[in-house]
């Protein structure tokens, strides 16, 4: 079975083409101008893009938002990803939507505001900061992560920790030597 | 002590004044500043990642840039494409690390789209199956002439943002053509939206001119030859009414 975007990607015509991406009018829009940017290559989710893809889909979605803000009479623009099944995903090549809006339009993309607990709060904040740590971020530059220090955290995060068990390792090992 | 600022003095005050007032009362950059606690998840030199304290999910997470920007048009190519790849990192860390099954990546560009504050943010929100929210679709027809209407106009517009000439924007003519009754309620026209139309027509031309040297295929990669003009304040500050 063919993949639907990539038969659009072949035979719709283009708002905008690079050799990475394109922007498409969506078939059944849920407002006037709702416009897709899909990338070329058959991505399904948006953790399997490289960063610097990511990086130039940023500026081409932000383009794209521009110029339906400026050649259309709207009050607002969304950006949505549906990344993965569980957000609504349809079609599994990713995809960006771009959807003009105008109040009471019935496209919805609210949310109910939820109360959690600070035992729950506190629990996500430091799964998430475990994750951070671990994962690489931007390949492009490396930019300085900041020693984030949070009176809410329960234990003082340390850059670096790797660096030392390394190197009590290596004097361990020389200790060895006879 | 700030004086208390008047209905009347808000009036006079140009886009600009506001804006930097909105910054002066804006929670978030209270926030970057470290005035007002927050639970940080990460951070750099362009953004900080923070939990809401009224979430849609557990897990979901504010990507604001450090520098005040109300919407995302205002943001330049060099900070918005570096946040795009934070989006990336972080869908990455909810997934992992609350095991969530899928993250719906949502920004709002004014208050008929949802934005609650007037500092730009790109929202992370993990999800699960069943979880009871609704980032759906609805999906309506319109007719394919209304579309291709549509179609040039947003490409026009966006050739001219990227700086490129092509076969295609060539061929239309800098006047208008006649918009048909069904297309312009198809753009959800008001009753104001003859007097912006004039506005913008002057604008368009007025760029046309400006531009227009280089004849750049279409496949050009995004050059910032237009990244020097800056979006319509105007319509912008009116989006929080």
């Amino acid at each position: 079975m063919s993949c639907q975007a990539c038969d659009w990607i072949e035979k719709s015509k283009k708002i905008y083409e690079d050799d990475k991406l394109v922007a498409i009018l969506a078939k059944q829009p849920a407002n006037p101008g709702h416009t897709i940017v899909i990338p070329k290559k058959h991505y399904t989710i948006l953790e399997q893009i490289p960063d610097k893809e990511v990086q130039h889909h940023g500026i081409v979605i932000n383009k794209i938002t521009r110029a339906i803000f400026e050649s259309m009479n709207i009050q607002g623009v969304s950006v949505l990803m549906q990344n993965g099944i569980a957000a609504h995903q349809k079609i599994p090549h990713f995809m960006t939507h771009i959807i003009p809006r105008m109040e009471n339009d019935d496209v919805g993309l609210v949310w109910q505001p939820r109360q959690l607990s600070e035992e729950e709060m506190s629990t996500v904040e430091l799964q998430l900061n475990e994750q951070t740590k671990k994962i690489e971020t931007v390949d492009a530059k490396p930019l300085t992560k900041v020693n984030i220090d949070n009176g809410s955290s329960h234990k003082k995060q340390k850059v670096g920790n790797n660096q030392s068990d390394e190197i009590n390792y290596l004097i361990k090992q020389l200790e060895r030597i006879p | 002590m700030q004086k208390q600022l008047t209905e009347e003095d808000l009036k006079n005050m140009s886009p600009e004044e506001i804006a930097k007032l909105q910054q002066q009362n804006c929670i978030f950059c209270k926030i970057i500043s470290g005035e007002v606690a927050s639970k940080k998840i990460y951070e750099d030199e362009k953004c900080l990642a923070i939990l809401d304290i009224n979430p849609a999910n557990p897990g979901h997470i504010l990507l604001l840039t450090k520098k005040h920007f109300q919407v995302m048009p205002q943001v330049p190519d060099k900070i918005i494409s570096h946040l795009f790849s934070n989006v990336k990192f972080l869908s990455k860390c909810a997934l992992k690390g609350i095991q969530a099954e899928g993250t719906n990546i949502v920004v709002a560009n004014g208050m008929a789209a949802g934005q609650k504050a007037p500092h730009f943010m790109i929202h992370i929100i993990p999800r699960k199956e069943g979880d009871g929210l609704d980032f759906d679709l609805k999906k309506t027809q319109i007719p394919e002439k209304n579309q291709e209407i549509l179609r040039k106009k947003i490409r026009q517009k966006t050739n001219e943002l990227f700086g490129i000439v092509d076969k295609e924007s060539a061929n239309l003519n800098s006047k208008p053509a006649k918009i048909e009754q069904k297309v312009v309620d198809a753009e959800f026209t008001e009753k104001q939206s003859t007097d912006k139309k004039k506005t913008e027509e002057k604008q368009d031309s007025q760029e046309k001119q400006s531009e227009g040297k280089s004849s750049k295929q279409q496949k050009a990669s995004s050059k910032t030859s237009a990244e020097g003009k800056k979006p319509n304040l105007d319509k912008i500050s009116g989006l929080f009414g």
